[in-house]
Formats: C-alpha cells, sequence, structure tokens
C-alpha cells in the first residue's frame, strides 16, 4: 500500500481500511464505466437502429411467391405473407393467387421476375413510392375465387441518423455521459482521502440506492403485469426474475454507504467550507426534481424540436425523413395583397347572403393559379400553393388588404389567438379591477364575495365551457336569449357561436367570466399591502375618491399589475379548452390546430413544427412583454 | 341673531343636505356594484343547477329560470351510469398520484431553493419559474411519441407520467416562497443543536409548512383534475381511462341529440367536489395563489 493519506485527518487508516478504501473507489469507477456499457448496449441493440444499419428484417413488402403448377390447371403464382412483414397486417392471407403488382399483369413473367418486383430490395429512402398495390384472387369454399386488390407498404429502414435521434438524441446520452463521468472522477478524488470528494461520493450512492430502488418496483411491477398497462394475470416468477438482479446491486452500494459513512469523519482529511457544504446539500435535494424535469419535460421538447425538421407521419409505413425547415417555411410564409369588391347594381360592394363582402382575386393568387397551370399533376401534388387567410376592408374603402399563406389555417389560428388574448386580458383587468376594488372595501358580506369569486376559478376550464354552451345556446333553449329578449334587447334569438355571429366576443366572454375573479384576487393582494394612512393623509388634503384611485392606487398597483397581465397573457395566448370545446376545426387557436395536426391528420413532423413555432412566439411576446410593461424584480 | 349669521347657517344646512344626498347615492350604487358583481360570478353556475332538475324535452321546448317540475332524474342517471363513475374515480386517482409525486420531490427542491445559497440557485429557480409558464401545447408532439413509446398511450399512467410536467414546477414554486417566508433563526437553533441539515428539513421545516403542503397539494389537485389537452391527446381513444374533462365535454355528444340536461346535472356534479375543497381551504386557496403569482 502506497497510497499514505496527505492529512490532517483525525487518525490513519489501517491496512484493511486502505484496502476497502481501494474496493469503493474501484466501485464508483466500476459504476461509471457500466454507465458508458449500458448506453453504448441500449444503443447497439435497438430495433430502429439495428434496421437502420442492417437494413428491415422483411425486405419489400414481405410477401413470399411461389410458381404453383397442378396438374390440369393453368400454373399460378402463390402468395405467402412473411410474419413480421407488413403484408399480413393488410390482409393478404396465404394461398392468394398474384395477378397484377401495381395495375402490371404478371402472367407470362417467370417466377423471378414476379420475386424481384414484390422484393424490390433497391427501395430508397429518397423514392416517394412506399408501397405497391396487388391484385390477387383468393379462393372460396365452393371453388370459386373472389377478385381483390390490397396495397401493401413496403418495409423500409430509417436512416441511421433518424433512428438514433428519435430513440436516444441528445438529453439522456447526456445525462448517462455526465454521470459517469462524475463517478469516475469520484473514484479517483477518493483514493487521495479527500473529505469533499468523500462527501459526495455519499450522495453519489444514495441517489444511485434510491434509483436502483425505483428501478426494481418498477421492473418487478412492469414484468410481472406484461406492460405497463398489460391486462393478464400478475406473474411473479418473471417479476422477481427481473427485479431481483437490480434489487441485489443494492447491496454492494449499501455496504459501502455505511463503511464510507463512518470512515468520512476518521480518516479522512481536509477542510470543506460552508458554501461548498451547503451547495452540496442543495444539490442533493435537487436530483429528484432535475430528473423528472429532463425526462418529462426536456426529452420531449428536444424530441418535438427533432421531428420538427423531418416529415414525420404517424400511421404510416414510411420512416421520416429530414426536410430541413420546409415545415417552418410553410407556416410562416404569409404575403399581403390588395384587392377590389366587385360592385353590385348601385355601385356599392356586393356581399354574399351572409353579409361578407364579394372580393375580386389578388395578383398572388392569378400568379400560383398560373403556377399550377404549367405543372405536372406529380408537381402539383407537393405544391403547397398561397391561399386566402383573411381580407380586411380598409377604412370603409372599395379596396381590401388580403392576408395570403402557405398555410391560411395557421395564420387564422395566430390572427384568432391573438385577437381572443388582447381583448380579453384587457377585459379580464378592467373587470378584475372593478372586483378587487369592491371587495377591498369593508361592507357586509365581504367574505361571502369572496367565496362567491372562487366559484369561476374553481369550475374546470373545460366544464365552463360546457357551461356557457348550454347558457349561450343560439336558439329559443338559451337562456342568455331569453334573457335579452325579456330585456327586450333583442328581438330574436341569436347564434353566439356560429360561424357569422359574434362567436369571438362570445368566446372572449365565456373566458372572461372564468378567470376575471382570479386576476381580481391577485389585483386584491396588491391592494392590501397598499398602506392605508396614505388614503387617510390623501383625503385629509382634500383628495377625491377618483384622485386618490389614480394618485395612490395605480401606481402602487403597477408591479401587481404587471405580474399579473403577464400571467394572464401567457395563459390566454395557449387557450386550448375552450375554443376546443367551443368551436369547430376551421376556427382553430394556435394550440388547437397543433392539436389538430397531430391528431387528426397524423402529420406529427408537421405538428411539432406548430408546436415550435407556438414555443417561440410566446417566448418573444414575454421577452418583449417583461421589457415593455417594465417588471423589475428582486 | 344677524341676517347673515341665519343665511350662513341656512347655508351649511343645504351643503350637509347635499352631502348626505351624495352619500345615499354613492352607498345604493355601491350595493348595486356587489350585487352586479356577486350575480355575474354566480350566476352562470346557479343556471346550470336550476336546468340539471329539468328533464331534456323539457330544455327543448324552451329556456326557464326555474325549473318547472324539479326532478332528480338526471343525477339518478349519472350516478348510474358506470362510465361516467370511472371517469371520476381515473380523474381522482390520476391527480392523487401525480400531486403526492410532486410534493413529496418538489418539497425537496423547494427546500433546497428557499433555505440555502448556492451557486447556481438563481438558475434553477428561473428554470422552474419558465417551466410554470411554458406552453405545454409545443411539447404535445414529442409527448406523444415518448408515450407511444412506453407502450402507455390510452391509459392513465400516461397521464400520471405526464402531469408532473406542471404540477412539478408549480409545486416547487409555490413551496420555495413558503420556505423563503419562515424565520432564519429555526435552522440556525436546530444546527446549535447539532442536527444534521437532512434533521432540521424532516424534523423542523416539513411539519412548519405543514399547512403550506396542504395548500399547495390541493392548487396542484386542482390543476390536474382540471386538465384538458393531456387528457384529451393520450384518452381518446380508451374511454375507460378517460377523465373527467374528457367524458364531460364528450358528453352524450355523439348521439342526434344534445342532451343538455344531463351535461347540466354532470357539470353540477364534477364542480361541487372541487367547490366544496374550495369553500374549506378558502383563506389558504388565496394565499397560496398570491404566494405564487404575487411574491416571484
Amino acid at each position: 500500500m502506497t497510497l499514505i493519506p496527505p492529512g490532517t485527518g483525525r487518525r490513519r487508516p489501517t491496512e484493511q481500511e486502505m484496502i476497502a478504501l481501494e474496493l469503493v473507489s474501484g466501485l464508483l469507477m466500476i459504476i461509471g464505466i457500466v454507465a458508458f456499457a449500458a448506453l453504448f448496449y441500449a444503443i447497439v441493440t435497438n430495433d430502429a437502429i439495428h434496421e437502420a444499419t442492417q437494413g428491415p428484417e422483411v425486405p419489400g413488402v414481405g410477401l413470399a411467391v411461389s410458381l404453383k403448377e397442378p396438374a390440369g390447371e393453368e400454373p399460378y403464382f402463390e402468395l405467402r405473407p412473411i410474419s413480421g412483414g407488413q403484408a399480413d397486417l393488410t390482409g393478404v392471407k396465404d394461398g392468394d393467387r398474384l395477378v397484377s403488382i401495381d395495375g402490371v399483369d404478371v402472367t407470362g413473367l417467370t417466377l423471378d421476375e414476379v420475386q424481384a418486383l414484390i422484393r424490390e430490395d433497391d427501395v430508397k429512402l429518397e423514392d416517394d413510392d412506399f408501397q405497391i398495390t396487388i391484385g390477387f384472387l383468393r379462393p372460396r369454399a365452393d371453388g370459386g375465387f373472389d377478385s381483390l386488390s390490397r396495397t401493401v407498404p413496403k418495409n423500409v429502414a430509417p436512416t441511421f441518423l433518424i433512428a438514433y435521434l428519435k430513440s436516444f438524441a441528445f438529453v439522456i446520452p447526456l445525462i448517462v455521459i455526465g454521470l459517469g463521468l462524475l463517478y469516475i472522477r469520484l473514484g479517483f478524488r477518493l483514493r487521495r482521502y479527500d473529505v469533499v470528494a468523500a462527501r459526495w461520493s455519499l450522495v453519489a450512492f444514495l441517489w444511485l440506492m434510491i434509483g436502483l430502488a425505483v428501478a426494481a418496483l418498477w421492473s418487478f411491477w412492469v414484468n410481472g403485469k406484461g406492460g405497463i398497462v398489460g391486462g393478464q394475470a400478475f406473474d411473479y416468477g418473471k417479476a422477481v426474475r427481473y427485479s431481483a438482479p437490480i434489487a441485489l446491486a443494492i447491496v454492494p452500494l449499501f455496504i459501502a454507504y455505511r463503511w464510507l459513512d463512518k470512515m468520512s469523519n476518521e480518516v479522512f482529511s481536509g477542510e470543506e467550507s460552508l458554501t461548498s457544504r451547503q451547495t452540496r446539500f442543495a444539490w442533493t435535494l435537487l436530483v429528484p426534481t432535475l430528473v423528472v424535469l429532463a425526462l418529462v419535460a426536456a426529452r420531449p421538447l428536444e424530441q418535438t424540436f427533432i421531428k420538427s425538421l423531418t416529415d414525420d407521419e404517424f400511421g404510416t409505413n414510411r420512416p421520416a425523413r429530414f426536410v430541413g425547415f420546409d415545415n417552418y417555411k410553410t407556416l410562416g410564409s404569409f404575403k399581403l395583397a390588395t384587392v377590389e369588391c366587385t360592385k353590385d347594381g348601385n355601385g356599392e360592394c356586393a356581399r354574399t347572403p351572409n353579409g361578407s363582402i364579394v372580393w375580386t382575386m389578388s395578383d398572388v393568387e392569378q400568379e400560383e393559379r398560373e403556377k399550377l397551370r404549367s405543372m405536372t399533376s406529380e408537381e402539383r401534388k407537393k405544391f403547397k400553393r398561397y391561399d386566402v387567410a383573411a381580407t380586411w376592408r380598409l377604412f370603409g374603402s372599395d379596396t381590401g388588404l388580403r392576408l395570403l399563406g402557405r398555410d391560411p389555417v395557421f395564420l387564422n389560428a395566430i390572427s384568432n389567438t391573438l385577437r381572443f388574448t388582447i381583448t380579453s386580458v384587457i377585459l379580464e383587468l378592467a373587470l378584475g379591477l372593478i372586483i378587487a376594488l369592491v371587495v377591498n372595501s369593508s361592507f357586509r358580506g365581504r367574505g361571502l364575495m369572496r367565496t362567491a369569486m372562487l366559484v369561476p376559478w374553481a369550475i374546470p376550464t373545460v366544464v365552463s365551457a360546457v357551461l356557457w354552451q348550454v347558457i349561450l345556446r343560439g336558439d329559443h333553449t338559451g337562456i342568455f336569449n331569453k334573457l335579452l329578449m325579456d330585456l327586450g334587447i333583442i328581438s330574436e334569438a341569436k347564434q353566439w357561436f356560429a360561424t357569422t355571429g359574434p362567436w369571438m366576443n362570445s368566446i372572449v366572454a365565456v373566458d372572461v367570466w372564468k378567470t376575471s375573479p382570479f386576476m381580481a384576487l391577485l389585483l386584491l393582494a396588491g391592494l392590501q399591502v397598499i398602506p392605508a394612512d396614505l388614503y387617510e393623509a390623501a383625503a385629509v388634503d382634500g383628495a377625491s375618491k377618483v384622485r386618490q384611485f389614480f394618485t395612490i392606487t395605480l401606481p402602487l398597483l403597477r408591479p401587481t399589475i404587471a405580474v399579473a397581465l403577464i400571467f394572464r397573457t401567457l395563459d390566454a395566448l395557449r387557450v386550448f379548452d375552450v375554443f376546443q370545446v367551443l368551436l369547430d376545426t376551421t376556427r382553430p387557436s394556435m394550440a388547437t390546430y397543433n392539436y389538430d395536426r397531430l391528431v387528426l391528420t397524423r402529420s406529427d413532423g408537421y405538428a411539432s413544427a406548430v408546436g415550435v413555432m407556438i414555443f417561440i412566439l410566446i417566448f418573444v411576446f414575454t421577452v418583449l412583454y417583461v421589457r415593455f410593461v417594465g417588471i423589475e424584480r428582486e | 341673531m344677524s341676517v347673515i349669521a341665519e343665511t350662513r347657517y341656512k347655508r351649511l344646512d343645504l351643503a350637509l343636505w347635499r352631502k348626505r344626498a351624495l352619500r345615499f347615492i354613492g352607498r345604493v350604487s355601491f350595493w348595486l356594484l356587489v350585487l352586479a358583481v356577486a350575480f355575474y360570478t354566480i350566476a352562470p353556475f346557479i343556471y346550470a343547477i336550476s336546468i340539471s332538475f329539468r328533464t331534456n324535452s323539457q330544455v327543448l321546448v324552451g329556456a326557464r329560470y326555474l325549473p318547472e317540475d324539479p326532478s332528480l332524474v338526471n343525477y339518478q342517471n349519472l350516478f348510474e351510469d358506470a362510465d361516467f363513475m370511472r371517469t371520476m374515480f381515473n380523474s381522482s386517482l390520476v391527480a392523487s398520484v401525480s400531486v403526492l409525486f410532486s410534493l413529496v420531490v418538489g418539497a425537496f427542491a423547494a427546500y433546497a431553493l428557499g433555505r440555502v445559497r448556492f451557486k447556481g440557485r438563481m438558475a434553477v429557480l428561473y428554470t422552474v419559474l419558465a417551466m410554470t409558464m411554458f406552453p405545454q401545447i409545443s411539447i404535445l408532439s414529442g409527448l406523444f411519441s415518448i408515450v407511444n413509446d412506453l407502450n402507455i398511450y390510452g391509459s392513465t399512467v400516461a397521464l400520471m407520467f405526464t402531469y408532473p410536467i406542471f404540477t412539478l414546477p408549480f409545486t416547487v414554486w409555490v413551496l420555495t416562497s413558503f420556505f423563503q417566508g419562515l424565520p432564519a433563526e429555526i435552522e440556525q437553533a436546530a444546527l446549535v443543536d447539532g442536527a444534521t441539515p437532512f434533521q432540521t428539513f424532516w424534523r423542523i421545516l416539513v411539519p412548519l409548512t405543514a399547512p403550506a403542503l396542504v395548500t399547495t397539494g390541493l392548487l396542484a389537485f386542482i390543476a390536474a383534475w382540471n386538465e384538458y389537452l393531456f387528457a384529451l391527446t393520450f384518452t381518446l381513444v380508451s374511454k375507460a381511462s378517460q377523465t373527467v374533462p374528457v367524458a364531460i365535454a364528450n358528453f352524450g355528444g355523439y348521439g342526434y341529440e344534445v342532451p343538455v340536461a344531463d351535461r347540466a346535472a354532470a357539470t353540477v356534479v364534477v364542480t361541487v367536489p372541487v367547490l366544496v375543497l374550495v369553500l374549506i381551504f378558502q383563506r389558504r386557496i388565496i394565499e397560496g395563489l398570491t404566494a405564487g403569482a404575487v411574491k416571484g
């Protein structure tokens, strides 16, 4: 034993203790190496990556063809789906007789030619043709045949980069590598009998043990049930088989932990400052939160960014390809053009029956038409032309300003969300301020009033949307229509959410009802910290209530208003529930548009780009907002 | 008494009356304002209760302020509806699990952020704050593939897995401000008595913040109970694991006739538990909400 502690430890370690220390530091290094190895193993054995490097398990469309030549009959090609391929999923069965491939008759071809056609091993990701259509005859029980046709997707491997990025990407490998290096470094430092290293090692052991315990429980449950949501009877044998090794790995860690804990104050040396001690304690406590946030937030965020650069789609066999910033280009492209309205007989702008103005076609639309006309049908399929998002009449003149985009619905979603945000936040601030002022003055029943204020806040947003749907029903069964008719404000029932009706105002009203009490609560908290003697002094000086409000209340409430405004604005920008429940998909908010792209059209890559756009828009908005509203902190 | 004095007296009298009249008008308009605010905040919910006592066919005849023939048939149907009862159970389960988890994990982090000065504290604090305001929609598609990869799509586990995205940062943020509010002497006293930092945290500070834990947990619970986006995305296809908001939004919505009265009854049923909680913990909730938002 050459390593003699340099230090100021209380005593020199004994021979056995030196050996034990070597073992413990070795354990730390082994843990680090195991982490690297596990990461490498996971990457190598990953299905998608394996497919990317080795080619798909079942090439082509996964159909085997054999030539049958029964006596006294015409020879025919018999089909047999290869298990694991796509063909048996699409409903091709053993014994089906091949007739045609992609509309080409196969009679007269040799077996080799047919097999080559059906395997098409040379399919490249660059091709757009990921499927073949086969026509076949299926023998019936009575000896006849059904003539059928199926479209079978080809098995195509993703590129290595896509496979890696979709399964691993950066967050988790970086965490694993970082932790591995940390453990190895700790192992080295421990051999120097450094007390700080010993204490950090304790933390490292502690969290690793907790992590392993969680992993063991998880593995027990998942393997026992046969999947996280499996429905079979619990298989204890399997559960124990898989979780016991993980649980056993805790034992050496625990021994090392106990030994290090006992020894750290005896044979280790060195001084540790209070700051360093506190820092270690704080990070120890932060570990679980950081791990959870990395898994449930950072990882999905990273996935969204990666997928937004691809043309990934759910429910297709075609692997995703990188398309660069194409999704963003489509989303962000817009053009402005002027249009004239068509005149009716009186020289006024002509209107459709529901009251909207009939506009002429803009130059941009003309151009796009010309382009389309000169294209082949293949090109046309891929071409996304500029379409009308909205047209605004300019100051009552005959000219209109038209907004066009490659994705006009998204432009509409942005404009809807902005309109919604601006009107609802302003109204909520005004109403919230009034409510807060009312509740802040003392009167009998004030407590009751505060309770009442919590009612809209406590109702789930979706439930409040449904509730308002009932209240604002567009016929005589709607109570709001009845109320207005009883009061003589309107003479016939109004359609509050119809496309031609005041739907934006209705949506805003629903949101304002739900959130202005919350706004009022925030403002109330701000009001209550304004010292009362300020008002007394102002009253003595003869300032009116109105004056007091503008010279005392408003300036002192400014920071609270700023915070409340930011909270509400960010909330309003991501509005989802009310739009989703109350309106159809033609009038989306940014969030509902993202949801529709993801769930209804299943265009995953595009939806991810929408998500990133929303993220960026809200981020920019926040930064500008904090600048302008001038929120000062700490 | 001179004439001048008399007129002055009268003038004073007039001024007094005018003052009184103004005050009276002020009083009346103030109370009208109070009534208006009260009406505005609770009338819609009262109307939901009123309509829930009518039958569907009555509702379709025309709107009424009060039910013509109050009956409990909608509630009876609702409580006999096994599907709806299961959504209530799912919601409670998902919300409880994710909130308990967030409280345990979040309390550690909040203690570190609220009581300990260390390098990187502000960075972590701002990350957490950013996460509380994070637009969840923008990670929806990333989350979707992870949920698919984990094979938990369409189960309540998917929701328990994803809800900490908003419950955890919220819990950490609110609890941090509670921990900051405690006097600094507590730890010093404990340290003098020879307690380790962990003992100080577990034996002294956690019991002291038990009320704050309850409040924070309640607020996070309400947020999880009300969550719609993730619930809709991950459980739309599997009825058995839907939560209350999804069920309410789709309540009988597939049929030809919209069951207005049943929907109203369902609205009342899912709101009442939350309302009761809110009324019991009213003061705490207001404190918690404003602590989370205003103190910063």
